[in-house]
């Protein structure tokens, strides 16, 4: 018979099995999935840097979005048009890491992007 | 250096060809420029890079014009605005329907026909009742939904004494074939006639007006109120323009002749 610390003992080996069991077989590699590649078809500069359009994009689609329904701002370089010309495919370009994450952003119900 | 009569006169007539030669050049580059400018000319003119009070849209239209069993408003409005056919009376959206009506109390009054959109009144009942400001009025007079924003509750569509608001009550997915400008629409949402917005904004006209013109019998003409000269303030003006049930103190922006 195991004693109350040895059955403790056992139950959080068998709790952190996964966190071991990955550790071990992606050779202790930060992530366990290969990170999302985008593909871009027209290689060039952003309109804002890749650390920020990565962490900020929603935001500023809304706020240009907003802009554009209010105030009859229709300006192309931040609105997705500006992104549609140089990333002409959503598979390869919002998809990628939308699936990744599981966030499914709805601009596409309505909104053309490749057709 | 002494100059002599003769040389004089050759280095001054030489001046002044070039002069002359400039100015003619310049003269036809301004004209090419000017004809260039003048294709280029927006049938629209808005003021600024954004919706300004300084427009006030709005639209005049003759039923004496308006052709019995034309349609290419209409047309042309779903064309433009993607809006799809649900193929069931009760469920369809309208943006612009011709609509048939007879003269109560006239005897005998003949029946006759005229294309009916919201018409984005300066006081829109239902952008009032919105409980989600999804519906608004832009700076320029325009009536808008904010598809982002609508929750469907359809209290606009009552508060709308003009049945210019359909429901949208069936998926619709984007296809091929879509005008791309123009963005298709969500399950449950509440849309309607919006001038065509964006053609307004690139300096068209909309879509109605210009089918009308080309295609119908130009029954239809789309202007900016705040301009003394442009032609629907002349019409407003000098004809006989009346707004569709004034008692309701909406103050539509869409004048009819010939009512």
């Amino acid at each position: 018979m195991l004693t109350r610390a040895g059955s403790v003992v056992v139950f959080l080996a068998v709790l952190a099995f996964p966190f071991f069991y990955n550790l071990v077989s992606t050779g202790y590699s930060s992530s366990a999935t290969a990170q999302p590649q985008l593909k871009i078809a027209k290689p060039g500069k952003c309109v804002e840097d890749t650390a920020w359009m990565r962490k900020n994009h929603m935001k500023m689609l809304i706020h240009v979005r907003e802009k554009a329904v209010r105030e009859g701002v229709r300006s192309v370089d931040h609105s997705f048009h500006g992104c549609i010309n140089c990333h002409p495919k959503r598979e390869e370009f919002c998809n990628r890491c939308h699936d990744y994450v599981g966030v499914k952003p709805e601009c596409w119900n309505c909104h053309h992007y490749d057709l | 250096m002494a100059l002599d009569r003769r040389d004089f006169l050759t280095i001054g007539g030489l001046i002044a060809a070039g002069t002359a030669l400039g100015s003619v050049g310049s003269a036809f580059s301004h004209t090419a420029s000017g004809h260039e400018g003048h294709e280029a000319e927006p049938a629209v003119k808005r003021t600024g890079d954004r919706a300004s009070s300084k427009n006030k849209w709005g639209m005049v239209i003759d039923i004496e014009k308006c052709g019995e069993g034309c349609d290419a408003c209409v047309r042309a409005c779903r064309k433009e605005n993607n809006v799809p056919h649900f193929d069931d009376p009760k469920l369809d959206i309208h943006w612009i329907r011709k609509i048939t009506f007879k003269q109560k109390g006239v005897p005998g009054a003949e029946e006759r026909q005229m294309p009916a959109m919201c018409f984005h009144c300066e006081h829109p009942p239902c952008a009032h009742v919105c409980p989600v400001a999804a519906t608004f009025k832009r700076a320029d007079g325009i009536v808008l939904v904010d598809k982002h924003r609508c929750i469907g509750c359809r209290y606009c569509m009552i508060a709308c004494p003009y049945k210019a608001r359909s429901f949208v009550s069936m998926h619709v997915e984007p296809k091929p074939g879509d005008n791309r400008d123009v963005p298709v629409r969500m399950h449950g949402v509440v849309e309607k006639c919006n001038f065509c917005v964006h053609r307004i904004d690139s300096g068209e006209e909309p879509a109605c007006v210009e089918s009308c013109r080309k295609e119908g019998n130009g029954a239809m003409v789309f202007g900016d109120f705040n301009d003394r000269a442009s032609k629907v303030s002349e019409m407003v003006r000098t004809s006989r323009a009346r707004r569709i049930r004034p008692d309701l103190g909406c103050d539509p922006q869409v004048f009819y002749m010939g009512i």
